[in-house]
């Protein structure tokens, strides 16, 4: 029977891996992936608290908001990340080095 | 039914400056010589309506659309700070003479600052956790196109793009961290994580309902000839729970111990 430690236990993994995925790839489009990642995670532990907790549908609520939020989010990202294309003819975050100082 | 309308009475800051929005994007589409300074009227009246408005409203304190916002009289006072921030920045900002912002649409510009100012007021407001969620990522949203505002500058497109990274995250980190508070407490709305997390971990039991579950508890319904061994964490004198301390703080840890077998090998539990 699936529980909530199992629920949990996969969010945990979906946010390391989405952590790791941000700290480790260069390319911009894998690395708002692992944003996602980390959204997805926190929403998973949303929707399984709303089950398993009080019985009410808050969380629930809460996770659609968040799902709204992030694919706006994503879209003015990749907006952003199309201009850095245009601008430099790469999506390579490890090139955008004009603020380093 | 009269709870929304209760509510919008006491909530024109907010209406006044979502209609001056829409206004001036309704007039930036038109192509007429005067729209840039038209829109920095519009700008600058609805901003001065909504600090009029906001001073109004007094020092009553009360909840707004069934507590998703609190109306009280340090919420005023910030919402009165945040107006009068973009009033100043709209009244002192000049497009003129700028070599970079020379033949870009200013009605965006105004647009932007009308969201901004607007997802403030709500966040000041906030009095759950979906609200606070949803108007800090309307101000960075806003924030993230404004600095990516001179679209053919290698440097604001950058610090956008970066801006954006940095701050999806820590928003993803801070959301993952609600998600728990929201597991511990069993609600969304602030005052309730309050009186929640104020009485003490002990009523932060909602979720160990194993009405869905149907797991096997470590709580002894009877008498055994030998207690358990639970090396680690130590047990509690007078606690019913093998799994001692951590119980409390994972309550849900206590009833289902095979998915959470920790360090003490040898439990029986």
């Amino acid at each position: 029977m699936i529980t909530l430690p199992h629920y949990l236990t996969v969010s945990a993994a979906l946010f390391t891996l989405g952590l790791l995925g941000v700290l480790t790839r260069r390319n911009a489009v894998n690395v708002l992936m692992g944003i996602e990642l980390i959204l997805n995670s926190a929403n998973l532990n949303l929707v399984a608290f709303s089950r398993f907790g009080p019985g009410n549908l808050q969380g629930q609520l809460f996770a659609v908001f968040v799902i709204v939020i992030a694919a706006a989010e994503v879209a003015v990202a990749l907006a952003i990340v199309l201009t850095l294309y245009r601008l430099r003819r790469t999506p390579n975050l490890d090139e955008a080095d004009f603020l380093r100082g | 039914m009269n709870e929304p309308l209760r509510s919008l009475h006491r909530f024109w800051p907010e209406v006044v400056l979502t209609v001056g929005l829409l206004l001036v994007v309704l007039i930036d589409t038109i192509r007429a010589r005067g729209r840039d300074v038209a829109n920095w009227l519009l700008t600058m009246a609805t901003l001065a309506a909504a600090f009029v408005l906001s001073v109004r409203l007094g020092a009553q304190s009360s909840g707004l659309f069934e507590g998703m916002l609190a109306l009280d009289p340090i919420g005023i006072f910030f919402k009165l700070i945040l107006i009068g921030s973009s009033l100043l920045v709209v009244g002192a900002f000049r497009f003129d003479g700028s070599r970079e912002l020379r033949g870009l649409g200013q009605g965006e510009f105004y647009a932007l600052m009308l969201a901004v100012t607007l997802s403030n007021l709500l966040m000041a407001a906030a009095n759950d956790l979906a609200m606070l969620y949803l108007s800090l990522e309307m101000v960075s949203i806003t924030s993230y196109v404004m600095v990516a505002y001179l679209k053919g500058d290698r440097l604001s497109n950058e610090a956008s793009l970066k801006y954006i990274l940095f701050g999806a995250v820590s928003t993803g980190a801070m959301l993952y961290g609600l998600s728990l508070l929201y597991g511990m407490t069993g609600s969304t709305s602030l005052p309730e994580i309050r009186q929640v997390l104020a009485s003490g971990l002990t009523d932060a039991n909602r979720l160990t309902v194993p009405s869905t579950s149907g797991a096997p508890t470590c709580t002894r319904a009877r008498p055994r000839p030998s207690p358990p061994s639970c090396p680690w964490p130590p047990r509690r004198p007078g606690s019913r729970s093998c799994c001692g301390s951590s119980s409390a703080a994972w309550p849900w840890r206590a009833r289902e111990p095979g998915i959470w077998p920790g360090p003490s090998t040898g439990r029986t539990c």
